[in-house]
């Protein structure tokens, strides 16, 4: 089929191609939008929720410090108010180069060990945040 | 082509640089924070592919560079994300390629940005805890800004090797 047109001329840029590039900007924003709204609010009510294996397995204060180990392969840390992911056992170790989280509504997750640390706003509406999503 | 001989060994060094393309990629410092963020190199060669051959080349090409990456470097997970991703890319790719009014720039940008789409879907499914929307904002324009830039260097390489026998 393409290759019937022998003399085919490369095309770089057409006007197309400039609203499709408007088209994925705007997706983007919208969406930015969207996952924003979720994301601050008040921090003094910010409590840590652990999911792993599609489960909640602990919520947790941030005004304690304190190093939790999750299952088998992952360890978080609360220090100051802030959440990191110490330590993992996952090939890439995006979760643990990730930065600290503490506002409503951020997370670091471990994609190949499927753990998500999320921090929501209340003790307690972390399930209605994850539907709400 | 004419020579069934002459497209299988053109197809397996396209394989063969699309799997060095994924080596070089993994080995660019590339880190901005968020997984599934990359260059998407690999994707030269299988727009290259699909302008030259077909749909169904650019696939062939694609599974057998996401299974020799995957087992080299990745693990079953990244397998099935790169899959997801890739069909989806290919998809758009072939579409917009076959319509006829798209340049490359515009084609790879749209294959980048399904490319994050298709994989967050197979996150989606794996987690259902994922927050969804940021991170497909994040996948869509980084997938947008970086398959622009692989469309041009497909651009300029196609100008170049137009009528070298493809």
């Amino acid at each position: 089929m393409v290759r019937g047109k022998a003399v085919k001329q490369a095309v770089l840029f057409r006007k197309a191609d400039m609203l499709i590039l408007m088209f994925w900007g705007m997706a983007a924003l919208i969406l930015f939008l969207l996952s924003a709204r979720g994301i601050g609010g008040d921090p003094s009510g910010a409590c840590l929720v652990i999911i792993s294996g599609n489960e909640t397995v602990g919520r947790y204060e941030l005004d304690k410090d304190q190093t939790i180990r999750i299952g088998e392969g992952n360890t978080c840390e609360i220090k100051e108010g802030s959440v990191r992911m110490v330590s993992a056992d996952c090939p890439d170790k995006l979760c643990v180069k990730s930065h600290g989280i503490s506002k409503p509504g951020e997370s670091i997750v471990c994609l190949p060990n499927n753990v998500i640390l999320k921090i929501t706003g209340q003790k307690g509406d972390a399930d209605i945040d994850a539907v709400s999503e | 082509m004419r020579s069934p001989s002459k497209k299988i060994s053109v197809l397996a060094m396209l394989t063969a640089f699309a799997v060095i393309m994924g080596y070089i990629e993994a080995l660019i410092p590339f880190y901005p924070g968020i997984p599934g963020i990359k260059p998407g190199l690999c994707n030269i060669v299988i727009l290259g592919t699909l302008y030259m051959f077909s749909w169904k080349e650019a696939f062939l090409v694609s599974v057998v560079r996401i299974l020799a990456t995957g087992f080299l470097f990745g693990n079953a997970f990244s397998i099935s994300y790169s899959m997801a991703g890739s069909v989806f890319a290919i998809f758009i790719m072939t579409v917009l390629l076959y319509s006829g009014r798209f340049g490359f720039v515009g084609i790879s940008a749209s294959g980048g940005a399904m490319h994050g789409i298709g994989q967050l879907l197979v996150a989606k499914a794996v987690m259902p805890a994922l927050p969804f929307a940021g991170y497909a904002g994040i996948l869509i324009l980084s997938g947008t800004v970086t398959g622009a830039a692989v469309g041009l260097i497909v651009y300029e390489i196609m100008k170049r090797i137009n009528g070298v026998g493809y």
